[in-house]
């Protein structure tokens, strides 16, 4: 359930543009950092305010990448294996990160603590291989011994 | 009108036409799959790739000519897309090059790369446009070894109807349009992206609409079938036979797929005029009654209380005998006849004649467990909507006044077509009824009256077309002859006041009134729920006749009223006379017959009942001698001492006459069941025994004797009926009617024929002159104990004989439920499932409550279908309590 606070929010993004339509992609985020998720319910609750089809709202959730239509662990790693990553090592170091938390990328442990994704460039080329912690935090020329001490961080936070 | 050259041949088109149409006015076929006639063009699958150019224009601004005179064509450097390029003037279109070749190639490698080799088991086979066109453009062989190919789900059960395979869905996005553009059911929807995007529906119950079956007809791939049809059957070993649907009062023509003497599919047929390509999921799937075990198929006569099998001559000359028998000791008004309205026009005609003609008795009806108080067949014989009138294509220039219906759940392929008229050519709906009704969404006013208002509500429009001289004076002058009379005896009710009686605001009452008044053209459509509201079904005819007389709109196309009567064939039954006070043609009789409350409830001594099932509703009297003609032992057979096995649709020919009075023809397609027979045979050969000396072989005979001795139906035989009628066909939002066929699955073009329709006295007498009168509006309130008013609407799915026979649809009709508003809910302390008690006078009914916003406070809504809630009258008052 959306929070009033949100509501009041995603009817603002609407007025600003013509197509109250133009306002799913930033409501949807809206909704996915209080929610932390986009549930069934929040995409219907988005649907109504706008207007449009429950359908096709999920069709825009689930388009794109970065927003989540099942429940993420507590932290997300979304872990870069474009070019420049991959030229430093990207993959192998993916392996080990998928070894150590036990879990595929594009799942959650099974604590249900973190979730790992793979992901495209995230801008970092210059300090390669990259991720990104939440969406905010980027770790840079990561190695093994950053990645155990990442992991034991986010496992304890 | 740009001229366009299209693969050397020049074809002049309306503005705005695209390529792709353009193309089959020259005779070009361009190949497509995203792209449908019905549909917005949306450019997805590139398979109507063509070479588009447009003359050259010199620095001076001319066109540049060459050495012969002919304008240069710049050529685009790449192909585009013909469903979504417009034509321009001198434009040219190429279809026939390498480049076009090669594109097209290339669409169809690329699209089997991820589509299985499945053709052998596929419904689609056969009838398949992506076969089709891979035979037709693709390459011979594939670039791709077959182990490389993609796989996916092949069994999704999308709905409980539709089964999705997607291996072999190629993104075209047909049915995800069809279900927002068309059937205003937004439920199916793109998921994820590239390779991984697939068909999902997120509603409850899934694929949850009233038109789902049509997405398998427009899929252009295998990838969405029908789950009752599925792998029953190859289409090209199906024979197709012209039908008209059984079920509602639209008339939805469709094609009966005949394999092994059953029915295998039923698919649409096309009729631009009546429901163009589409066919609502209970005329498509609910045909299973007609080929059920549990059908009757032998003669029964009751033995020492039993009901035994006997001959046809021993039934028949029994019938004939006890009629004989109870005319000559009672005369001839102690017989009475119930002639269903699902029968077909020729046997509801001799039903009628050997009731009037050969028995002499005046008792028939034909409306069972419906009002027999309403004045419906007078007021569309009168003013009934102009020939030509197509609800489908309705501009802004046609107002619709819509009340007391839902034709959502009564007449779905009626509710799609004025929803299409008000979305894409502008007709103007007003929308008035006591709840929320689907068609609203798309209303330009939307009223909603206290139940009981509806009277008032029309008087009330009335009032204020007369206070703001909107009349059409011209026409009161000419044809009415009292208005300003009439006008005097208004005096008492102001628009204020019908206002209060209505509960609809004064402003809402104006708006409506100018809107219906200053339209060029207005339609009035009428609903089961203003038909047959309590005591004020007079108030609401005569204020209907009013409105269409004062403001001028009767007699011509688009302008009348259509009346939207429950079954198949009501119309019918209403213009053949099946009424105690009509007689044939609708004409109103001097000598009236018993009422259908007094024939149910033994007033007659023999009773016969064709087609329909009295006894269903409760407080039925069996008479001394009961015959019952039906497909079933339904309740009133059960309690015959006559049973007499009658033939379905599909077994025999006939005509039914749609509610827009459309007289339309349908064919036999099955071996008839048994020991079955045709009503009208059956009628015959007890009136042969009866003496009439009558002699008929055949329904058509019957038919041509309608078209000779009722003037509605003159000249229409099965030869008019049966004329292949192309009408145009207008396209949603590119402005131009196309005259080519709607690109249909299946089914010969011959077989197209769009029926006739009679003309109303408005129409085709214009010296009649017409006289204003009004009934006194009851509003609500008198008697009124209870705190809820009580709305009996119809749904779809109910639990009726017809339905309850396929087992693929059984999912989707509901349990009885009390539909109540969510703020009664609360203070009520119900919540959604919870049981409630619904009392009114003596009679108590429990069921679960739905709770939403769709009722408006202080108004619930019990289907009337479902079985349980069939006693109660639409509009009373009840008392509603949490169990």
């Amino acid at each position: 359930m959306l929070s009033e606070n949100a509501k009041t929010q995603i009817a603002k993004l609407m007025a600003q543009y013509p197509d109250p339509r133009s306002a799913v992609m930033p409501a949807l985020h809206l909704a996915q950092r209080e929610v932390g998720w986009l549930p069934d319910d929040v995409i219907q609750e988005i649907a109504d305010l706008v207007g449009l089809a429950k359908t096709e709202i999920n069709g825009v959730a689930t388009f794109y990448a970065m927003y989540a239509r099942e429940q993420p662990g507590t932290h997300t790693i979304l872990f870069c294996t474009d070019l420049p990553c991959a030229l430093r090592g990207a993959d192998k170091l993916l392996e080990q990160l998928e070894h150590r938390l036990g879990c595929q990328a594009g799942h959650t442990t099974a604590d249900g603590k973190i979730t790992l994704k793979e992901a495209e460039c995230l801008g970092g080329c210059d300090h390669a291989p990259v991720l990104l912690i939440d969406g905010n935090e980027h770790q840079q020329d990561m190695t093994l011994e950053k990645l155990d001490e990442m992991i034991e961080r986010l496992k304890n936070a | 009108m740009p001229n366009v050259i299209i693969d050397n041949k020049p074809v002049s088109v309306p503005n705005g036409t695209l390529v792709v149409e353009a193309a089959k006015q020259a005779g070009v076929d361009i190949p497509v799959f995203c792209y449908h006639p019905k549909l917005q063009p949306v450019g997805m699958c590139r398979m109507c790739l063509v070479e588009v150019g447009t003359p050259k224009r010199g620095k001076d601004g001319q066109i540049e000519t060459d050495a012969n005179g002919k304008p240069v064509i710049a050529w685009m450097p790449k192909p585009q897309a013909a469903c979504t390029t417009v034509v321009s003037e001198g434009m040219a279109v190429r279809t026939d090059t390498a480049q076009v070749a090669d594109a097209r190639r290339a669409i169809v490698e690329f699209l089997l790369t991820s589509h299985p080799l499945d053709c052998p088991i596929c419904d689609k086979g056969g009838e398949c446009p992506l076969q089709n066109l891979t035979m037709a453009y693709g390459p011979g062989t594939s670039r791709f070894p077959v182990e490389s190919k993609f796989h996916n789900e092949k069994r999704v059960p999308l709905g409980d109807l539709i089964m999705l395979d997607r291996e072999r869905c190629i993104q075209c996005s047909r049915c995800v349009r069809f279900q927002s553009e068309i059937a205003d059911d937004p439920v199916l929807g793109f998921q994820a992206r590239g390779r991984g995007l697939e068909i999902t529906t997120l509603s409850d119950p899934p694929f949850d609409s009233k038109f789902s079956g049509n997405t398998i007809d427009i899929c252009p791939v295998g990838a969405l079938t029908s789950r009752d049809f599925r792998l029953s059957a190859r289409t090209w070993e199906l024979r197709d036979y012209p039908s008209v649907c059984a079920h509602c009062s639209v008339g939805c023509n469709l094609l009966i797929g005949e394999r092994d003497h059953a029915i295998k599919r039923i698919v649409p047929r096309e009729n631009e005029a009546v429901n163009e390509i589409w066919l609502c999921d209970k005329g498509r799937f609910a045909h299973h009654f007609a080929t059920a075990p549990g059908r009757l198929t032998q003669p029964l006569i009751r033995r020492n209380g039993k009901l035994e099998t006997a001959s046809w001559n021993e039934a028949l000359d029994l019938v004939a005998s006890k009629f004989a028998e109870i005319k000559k000791q009672n005369g001839a008004h102690a017989l009475g006849g119930f002639g269903g309205d699902r029968a077909a026009n020729e046997d509801l005609y001799l039903f009628q004649k050997l009731f009037r003609h050969v028995i002499e008795s005046p008792n028939l009806e034909h409306r069972v467990g419906w009002s027999a108080t309403n004045v419906g067949a007078d007021l569309v014989r009168l003013y009934g909507a102009g020939v030509g009138t197509n609800l489908g294509s309705l501009d802004k220039n046609v107002t619709v006044l819509v009340i007391g219906a839902d034709p959502e759940e009564e007449q779905p392929v009626l509710r799609l077509r004025l929803t299409r008229s008000a979305k894409n050519f502008g007709a103007q709906l007003i929308v008035a009824n006591g709840r929320v009704t689907k068609l609203a969404k798309h209303a330009k006013q939307a009223v909603i009256y206290r139940h009981g208002g509806e009277a008032a509500f029309l008087l009330g429009m009335t009032r204020a077309i007369l206070d703001e001289h909107l009349e059409n004076q011209e026409f009161a002058a000419t044809r009415i002859t009292n208005l300003s009379a009439f006008a005097k005896s208004l005096e008492a009710y102001s628009v204020e006041k019908c206002a209060e009686l209505s509960g609809v605001s004064v402003e809402a009452i104006r708006g409506a009134a100018r809107a219906f008044a200053q339209a060029p053209n207005g339609l009035i459509v009428y609903g089961r729920e203003a038909m047959f509201a309590q005591q004020s079904d007079l108030a609401v005819a005569s204020g209907i006749a009013t409105l269409l007389l004062i403001t001028g709109h009767v007699g011509r196309a688009n302008n009348g009223l259509v009346a939207l009567y429950p079954h198949n064939n009501s119309t019918g039954a209403l213009d053949f006379g099946l009424m105690p006070d009509h007689g044939l043609g609708r004409a109103q009789l001097g000598v009236k017959g018993l009422a259908a409350r007094e024939l149910a409830t033994g007033k007659v001594r023999a009773l016969y009942v064709m087609a329909c099932d009295p006894a269903a509703d409760g407080a039925f009297v069996k008479p001394e001698f009961l015959v019952a003609q039906d497909l079933f032992l339904t309740d009133t057979a059960q309690l015959a001492d006559v049973v007499l096995p009658a033939q379905a649709f599909a077994e025999r020919e006939g005509t039914f006459t749609n509610t827009e009075r459309r007289v339309q023809l349908f064919r036999a397609a099955l071996k008839p069941m048994g020991e079955t027979k045709p009503d009208w045979w059956i009628i015959a050969e007890i009136s042969k025994r009866l003496g009439s000396g009558w002699n008929y072989g055949s329904a058509r005979e019957i038919m041509d004797e309608i078209a000779a001795k009722v003037p509605l139906y003159a000249g229409m035989n099965y030869a008019t009926l049966a004329e292949n009628v192309q009408l145009p066909r207008p396209r949603a939002g590119q402005g131009n009617a196309s005259h080519a066929p709607t690109e249909i699955a299946m089914g010969d073009l011959e077989n197209i024929s769009s029926g006739k329709t009679w003309a109303s006295v408005a129409e085709s007498d214009a010296s009649v002159k017409f006289e204003l009168m009004w009934n006194e509006p009851k509003g609500q309130g008198a008697g009124a104990r209870g705190q809820y008013t009580l709305a009996v609407a119809r749904v779809i799915y109910d639990r009726g004989t017809l339905v309850s026979q396929t087992p693929i649809v059984q999912p989707r009709v509901p349990a009885l439920y009390l539909e109540i508003n969510s703020q009664d809910a609360q203070a009520l302390g119900i919540v959604r499932g919870a049981r409630v008690r619904v009392t009114f006078e003596a009679r108590v009914i429990e069921a679960p409550a739905n709770v939403d916003g769709r009722v408006p406070p202080g108004v619930v809504l019990m289907p009337q279908n479902l079985g349980g809630a069939l006693a109660l009258p639409l509009g009373a008052r009840v008392e509603i309590e949490k169990v």
